[in-house]
């Protein structure tokens, strides 16, 4: 390819090319598709959060280690790091659970219609608000609601399941609103797999579920692990739905971060929460670059 | 056989808010439960009469153009840049432009509030639409780079040998090959700032609120089936969106042919 | 064909966006403006007909209603010097927390006049516009007129009254109803027993099926029966009745809050904050905010002006249950160290 050669080529570097035609290499029009999005999203992104964690050693005081301290050692901040974790956790798995069998489904379609149909089904809810999502799963889980309405008229319960206002709700939610993440991430992945492998094999005598599991399954990890690791993420910074969903037991950091930027009006213990919540990203973030490193995605072509 | 049962009870689960939303909206009572009680249109009449609203609609709307526009701008840039330049640091380069999609959503929130405070851009449409587009550009940028690679840049040296300028190879050439993913990106973009609440909710004030803005006050205020009619509108509003191209389509074609 | 049709639609949103924000800036010759900051929703609306709209024609002066009222927001207005605010509807003891922390200017009391309001309800930096209760309350499908919860220790009470509960997400208000639940004397509630106010909460929590945090959920999990009884802004309760829900308010035991006008550090109209603020607590203004609205006035000079019957809705008439008005400055002094343990409280 031609792009290559100007890595070794290169006219800025280059001491015999006389210093304006330098000059203009710099400014070609070609690095400002590098530098403009850099320059935005260092300047609209960046430097915010640079800006806000320093509120965590700094208050109206002068440098303070008070509140990462704080936020390290009171037992109730770690009780709501580890319920955050926690609830992220169950639902990156509920969506995992749920999202592979319909990714699987929808890839083994044969009309290509079909399969646009229902992915933009599956996009619908997108459209709608997060607020009145969180909030018509409050109308159907409640004890008057959908489900226990239901369930009541099956003759399978007597008294209404506790579905709110706890964190089997919170969970229900926040699975159906990071559900279609998942489900874009894994058949987008499994799209990819050439069927031909699963054929081949069974061609050469292995039975379908041996295929499946030892061709098929294997090639769809990185779909699996980077559909999780987005949704865990995700996860993580929520607070709308927790809160309107959660009972008293459902706090989670984003939460408790929103509770001090906006009524306790502690904005230095807000950013302290921050900055915890940043580095549990980085390190996940780190985690799954390691997991993938050999995927083709985050090889350069 | 299995599959279909699980892909299908899934796919009730995707929607199930909105069948329960749909026909909430027409309840006569100004209390969510359901089945709805009685029949009633007033929610709706709440809504379009209703000047705040209508305003907040509109001024979703438009940021959510605005958002698209220089989401889609700035990622494309950002995706030429990593699909057709060999630089240092790329992998640096696009951890960074995917990183507001990975950094929890509250952390921006504050921060932007924070940082925006001082330079007054709290309140304006200008902070919305520079916030709602850095929180666009990751997945704006992700499409079209998986869009862009699946284009054969040989056609474009081809293009550029024979006398195209860059600006004319890439409308000329590279454009019409990835319309479908632009047109993803450019609605995934739409839809990121059209719904975009948690920050918002930091950046908006009296001048610049939006529609989930309005939601969310009437949530915390008075709870009506008004929302529930101002969600039903924006469903059908999409559902037919995503039908007028393929009608288009068809009217072209059945010109084409007859 | 389609690029012509978006590329029109946005140059066409584009114009009308940068048009709408450019009209409301280019109004030189217009009245003066005045920026009020309240609680949104009915609150908005009651108001508007009783005090902003009048005030407006009084003056000539253009009102600007935001709302709700953030406090985080407030904050960072005061940081960053951009003071857009003119009078804020605060918490009681938010105007006391918040002139700790510097965030508001000093009334002037030759403006404002105050004949009549309790002297509960003035402070330096903040007056009392309203009062509101935080009132038993119960769905009128499950308990009526002559069975339901009358005192706190009825709520507490499962067995008698069964049900849900719903409490506010909020220390105030929950504290007092748990230590008269638990048999202190109203006379007696303050100084607050914390200590025996958490061990009477410990009791009720596993009936507590919500914490509400908005001030329209309690009405809402009471409409649906979703709870049977609760501890709610009476306010709210009574609009939602008059809507046609299923639910009550209980006026005995009520805890009396008030809401304060402040005005931010800084703020651009001063002085016509104060006459504001002076207007909404004369005996008139006051006696037609609670005719349209259950909260009752803080000028009691107001109260010969409101009919019998509207007395007895705000519960105000010498016949009505007893209700306990709180404690504010202990609030304002002890806030932190009490939210931090309910916080603490709610976790276990």
């Amino acid at each position: 390819m031609l792009r290559e050669n100007s890595k070794v080529d290169n006219g800025v570097h280059n001491k015999h090319v006389p210093f304006f035609i330098r000059l203009k290499k710099i400014v070609d029009p070609k690095w400002i598709m590098i530098l403009l999005p850099l320059a935005f999203i260092l300047i609209t992104t960046f430097i915010p959060m640079i800006n806000l964690f320093k509120l965590s050693v700094v208050d109206e005081n002068g440098f303070t280690l008070k509140y990462l301290t704080q936020v390290f050692t009171q037992q109730i901040y770690l009780q709501v790091i580890f319920l955050t974790l926690k609830i992220a956790f169950l639902v990156t798995l509920s969506c995992l659970v749920l999202a592979y069998p319909v990714s699987y489904f929808i890839v083994k379609l044969k009309s290509p219609k079909l399969k646009k149909v229902i992915l933009q089904l599956i996009m619908i809810p997108f459209w709608i608000s997060l607020l009145v999502r969180t909030f018509s799963w409050i109308v159907v889980l409640q004890d008057q609601g959908v489900i226990n309405s239901m369930l009541k008229y099956m003759g399978i319960i007597d008294k209404p399941a506790p579905l709110l206002f706890n964190t089997a709700g919170v969970l229900i939610g926040m699975t159906h609103v990071l559900l279609p993440y998942m489900i874009l991430n894994v058949y987008s992945t499994m799209e990819g797999i050439d069927r031909n492998l699963v054929q081949v094999a069974q061609v050469m005598g292995a039975k379908p579920t041996r295929a499946f599991w030892e061709i098929f399954f294997p090639l769809s990890i990185p779909g699996i692990l980077s559909g999780s690791m987005l949704v865990f993420i995700l996860a993580l910074g929520y607070f709308i739905t927790p809160s309107l969903l959660g009972g008293a037991h459902d706090m989670t950091i984003s939460m408790l971060i929103q509770n001090n930027i906006s009524n306790t009006l502690n904005w230095s213990l807000a950013s302290a929460l921050s900055l915890i919540l940043f580095l549990i990203t980085l390190v996940l973030l780190g985690g799954l670059l390691f997991l993938m490193r050999n995927h083709p995605a985050l090889k350069e072509d | 056989m299995w599959l279909a049962i699980i892909a299908i009870l899934v796919l009730l689960f995707i929607l199930l808010p909105i069948l329960v939303l749909i026909p909430l909206s027409f309840t006569s009572v100004n209390y969510f439960t359901f089945p709805p009680i009685g029949f009633s249109m007033k929610w709706y009449q709440d809504f379009l009469q209703n000047k705040e609203w209508i305003e907040c609609f509109f001024r979703s709307l438009g940021v959510a153009a605005l958002t698209a526009i220089l989401a889609v701008i700035i990622g494309t840039f950002a995706s030429m840049a990593v699909t057709r330049m060999n630089f240092k640091y790329k992998k640096a380069f696009m951890a960074l432009m995917v990183a507001p999609m990975v950094i929890p959503v509250v952390i921006i929130g504050v921060a932007l509030y924070n940082f925006y405070a001082p330079l007054r851009l709290n309140n304006t449409i200008l902070g919305l639409v520079l916030s709602h587009t850095l929180l666009a550009i990751p997945i704006v940028f992700i499409t079209l780079t998986a869009g862009l690679k699946g284009v054969d840049s040989n056609i474009e040296l081809a293009a550029a040998g024979l006398g195209s300028k860059p600006f004319g190879v890439f409308f000329k050439i590279i454009l019409p090959q990835i319309k479908p993913s632009m047109l993803s990106a450019c609605l995934f973009a739409f839809i990121t700032s059209l719904d975009e609440i948690t920050v918002t909710i930091f950046l908006s004030g009296t001048d610049t609120k939006t529609l989930p803005i309005a939601m969310w006050e009437s949530l915390r205020n008075n709870i009506t089936p008004t929302i529930a009619a101002v969600s039903t509108i924006l469903i059908f509003g999409t559902i037919i969106s995503f039908l007028l191209p393929e009608l288009f389509k068809q009217l072209f074609r059945k010109k084409k042919m007859g | 064909m389609k690029k012509i049709i978006t590329g029109i639609l946005s140059l066409g949103l584009l114009l009308n966006l940068t048009g709408c924000s450019s009209s409301s800036k280019t109004a030189t010759n217009a009245p003066k403006e005045l920026v009020v900051v309240d609680w949104g929703g009915n609150y908005t609306d009651v108001s508007k007909k009783s005090r902003y709209e009048p005030f407006e024609k009084k003056y000539n002066v253009t009102i600007k209603i935001v709302s709700p009222t953030d406090y985080g927001k407030f904050k960072a207005m005061e940081q960053s010097g951009n003071i857009e605010w003119d009078v804020v509807n605060v918490d009681a003891d938010f105007a006391i927390r918040g002139a700790k922390e510097n965030l508001f200017e000093k009334l002037d009391y030759n403006i404002i006049k105050t004949d009549g309001v309790d002297k509960k309800f003035i402070s330096d930096y903040g007056i009392g516009s309203e009062t509101f209760a935080v009132a038993i309350s119960y769905n009128t499908k499950t308990f009526n007129a002559s069975n339901h919860p009358k005192t706190w220790s009825d709520v507490w009470d499962t067995k008698k009254f069964p049900g849900a509960r719903s409490f506010q997400k909020y220390a105030e208000g929950t504290l007092e109803a748990a230590l008269l639940a638990d048999g202190v004397a109203p006379d007696k509630l303050f100084p607050l027993d914390v200590d025996r106010a958490f061990a009477s909460l410990d009791k009720i929590k596993p009936s507590v099926k919500s914490w509400w945090t908005a001030g329209a959920q309690a009405p809402q999990l009471l409409a649906t029966g979703e709870v049977s009884t609760a501890a709610a802004w009476s306010g709210r309760v009574l609009a939602a009745k008059k809507q046609g829900s299923p639910e009550n308010v209980e006026y005995n035991q009520a805890l009396i809050y008030a809401d304060s006008w402040v005005i931010p550090k800084g703020a651009p109209n001063k002085d016509l904050a104060m006459k504001f603020i002076n207007y909404c607590t004369t005996a008139q203004t006051q006696a037609e905010f609670s005719k349209l609205v259950d909260y009752a006035p803080t000028n009691s000079k107001a109260l010969p002006l409101l009919s019998e019957e509207i007395k007895t809705r705000l519960g105000q008439s010498t016949n009505s249950a007893k209700q306990i008005v709180a404690d504010i400055q202990w609030w304002a002094d002890n806030f932190n160290s009490v939210d931090a343990r309910f916080q603490k409280w709610l976790l276990k």
